[in-house]
């Protein structure tokens, strides 16, 4: 992206394939822009199921799993994990995570274990994305499609109903979690782990903490925890081992 | 007396006769026609003036409510806007305000 200047949005096609009539998100959604932006990225592609009321289908979660625990949640998208590598010869499985069933979210913990999982059954190709970093997230999907095999991506999405902040802010709050190593962007090209975004200058866990009242309980020793913690997977990841 | 139903008029009348068995949809993207409904309270106004074109508010907007016009800047599409203040925000220069509607 370096060679790239600030009119790079120029480059991809006005065509819209995202139909902003049909989804029930609301103002300032991390999801509906991840959406938006996958679909960027799968220009000429088409769905595998006829007949959705976008052009190509996606499914959500039943409210039902917005209740359970972090366990059950778990247990929720494992299956679909384990089964697509048992199923299918090619696929890209993408996940996004507002992180509406973690009650109180450790550090890259939960997000860790899920490309985990998916490197440890497999997988060609597993990465993490942000829409705040638009082009890095179309090259990820558009790489995954590539993938002869089983491809996952895992995006995070800010949420600012659960996560409580200002609509405009959504995209602050995404750069803010890869700037402060919260949520690295990485990818993993058949088990070997790589940093695509890498920022010079990792900032404190406290801007990215402070900026949302969900933490707003969170004592000094917590966050310093939490820094701790965010360093350390930052460190070994920076050395591509996870 | 009959009591008046209220028809929710679509672009083309459908009736029941045309749901498919298990109610397949045999064409995509159904809902292109239709337009959500409230209108937001504050929306994005460009000051040309300032605006370099680099489209960031583009690929920022989360509803897809900004689109390119004919001379290279860049609109509000009125009908998907929610108001959420995104592009404001990202815009490097400072070239979108808030302002109510009107």
């Amino acid at each position: 992206m370096d060679k790239f200047g600030l009119y790079v949005p120029q480059l991809l096609s006005f065509r819209e394939r995202f139909l902003p009539q049909s989804h029930p998100a609301c103002m300032g959604c991390g999801v509906a822009l991840g959406i938006r932006q996958t679909y960027k990225a799968l220009e000429d592609k088409r769905g595998w199921m006829k007949g959705a009321s976008w052009e190509i289908p996606w499914r959500q979660p039943l409210p039902g799993s917005l209740s359970k625990s972090k366990k059950e949640a778990m247990e929720e998208i494992k299956p679909s994990l384990l089964g697509i590598e048992k199923d299918s010869q090619s696929s890209l499985l993408i996940c996004f995570d507002n992180e509406a069933v973690e009650g109180r979210p450790g550090p890259a913990m939960f997000k860790k274990r899920f490309t985990a999982v998916a490197v440890a059954r497999g997988f060609h190709y597993v990465a993490t994305a942000c829409p705040s970093y638009p082009f890095d997230l179309i090259d990820k999907v558009q790489r995954g499609m590539e993938t002869q095999g089983n491809s996952y991506l895992h995006i995070l999405s800010p949420c600012p109903v659960a996560w409580d902040f200002e609509s405009e802010l959504t995209v602050k709050i995404g750069r803010l979690a890869v700037e402060c190593a919260i949520f690295p962007l990485y990818e993993a090209v058949t088990g070997s782990y790589r940093l695509t975004v890498d920022h010079p200058q990792i900032r404190p866990v406290e801007q990215y903490l402070k900026i949302q009242k969900r933490f707003k309980r969170f004592t000094q020793k917590e966050i310093s925890e939490i820094q701790a913690a965010a360093d350390r997977d930052y460190a070994t990841l920076k050395e591509g081992e996870v | 007396m009959a009591k008046k139903l209220r028809v929710v008029k679509g672009p083309e009348t459908h009736s029941w006769q045309d749901i498919r068995v298990g109610c397949v949809l045999l064409e995509e993207g159904k809902a292109k026609p239709f337009k959500p409904g409230q209108k937001p309270a504050l929306v994005p106004v460009w000051d040309k003036e300032m605006c370099v074109r680099c489209g960031l508010c583009y690929i920022f907007c989360p509803d897809a409510a900004i689109k390119r016009g004919s001379d290279g800047y860049y609109e509000l599409h009125p009908d998907t806007c929610k108001g959420c203040g995104i592009c404001h925000q990202e815009c490097w220069f400072g070239a979108i305000s808030m302002t109510e509607e009107g």
